[in-house]
């Protein structure tokens, strides 16, 4: 029972401070610079030209690790 | 009896003043020091140090960490002399080393984001969540987010805004550098440049950059939202 209160009781508080600081928070600003960032990352692939732009879904290969730090 | 009190007020500012500034100037030469080996504004790489101390650029980690603390130290008596000044100070600058150094790391990734994807790939993080497809996308957004949330927490009022996104990249940062040391990749962090891709066992120094740098991000993503300005304003 102490040991689910100890938990439990920060727990708690953790998340109603959370959740009064998301409140806080002026969404519309955050979620307007994300939306902005993506429009610009869209234009800036096409911009950098072939060479420099990457496949808009999709990895790149990965590479040996060099021999002096095996 | 007025004046008398002014002038020490007065005093007591510029003291706080130079103590910031010689702090600001320690937490720049750390970051350059923990971030930067052999290449900027770096001491362990000069010659003349090598000639005295071969050994010297082994030990940048130390010096910066060490700067860092002292730093830390600096800021105690700037606090006690003038609180009122040294807190408007320390956001003030704050915002700007911050700041500035998202926009300095996002402009070698804007420029070439092939190169940044491939980076980003060699750490493996998505391939082991089975999501690798979005590897490319998340290095084509990521430095935007890192320009313009920069560019936010300096020239915009929204500190608090710019800051959160910021503590979440440091949050992110740390994951990922952890799980390259986890996992023994060896890579180099790709923060600031992105020549060498797997070349250096860099991870590590990185991870204490961020593991210092997100506490000043955390306290201003806790401060009021105002503008450099505003800072000064009573």
């Amino acid at each position: 029972m102490l040991c689910v209160a100890v938990v439990c009781i920060p727990v708690a508080f953790a998340a109603r401070a959370a959740k009064a600081y998301a409140k806080k928070l002026n969404w519309f600003v955050l979620i307007g610079i994300a939306l902005f960032c993506i429009i610009l990352a869209v234009v800036n692939n096409i911009r950098v030209g072939e060479g420099k732009s990457v496949e808009w879904i999709g990895t790149q290969d990965v590479m040996e690790k060099p021999a002096d730090i095996l | 009896m007025i004046e008398c009190f002014e002038s020490k007020n007065i005093k007591r500012t510029i003291g706080s003043a130079v103590l910031l500034l010689i702090a600001s100037l320690f937490v720049a030469f750390g970051v350059a020091e923990i971030s930067f080996p052999e290449s900027f504004l770096t001491f362990t790489d000069q010659d003349w140090l090598l000639d005295i101390w071969p050994k010297a650029y082994r030990y940048n980690i130390h010096l910066g960490v060490g700067a860092c603390a002292i730093c830390a130290l600096l800021i105690i008596p700037a606090y006690k002399l003038q609180k009122d000044f040294a807190i408007r100070a320390l956001e003030v600058l704050c915002r700007i080393g911050i700041g500035g150094m998202f926009i300095f790391a996002s402009i070698f990734k804007i420029q070439d984001p092939h190169q940044f994807a491939t980076l980003v790939a060699q750490y493996q993080f998505f391939s082991a969540l089975h999501v690798d497809f979005v590897n490319n996308f998340f290095a084509l957004v990521y430095p935007q987010f890192e320009l313009w949330f920069g560019l936010a927490m300096i020239f915009t009022p929204f500190v608090k805004e710019s800051a959160f996104a910021i503590f979440w990249m440091f949050v992110s940062f740390i994951i990922a550098l952890a799980w390259a040391l986890w996992n023994d990749l060896g890579i180099t962090c790709g923060c600031f440049e992105l020549e060498g891709a797997q070349d250096k066992a860099e991870a590590w120094t990185s991870l204490i950059r961020d593991l210092i740098l997100i506490w000043p991000t955390l306290w201003l993503a806790l401060s009021k939202n105002r503008s450099l300005i505003g800072i000064w304003k009573k």
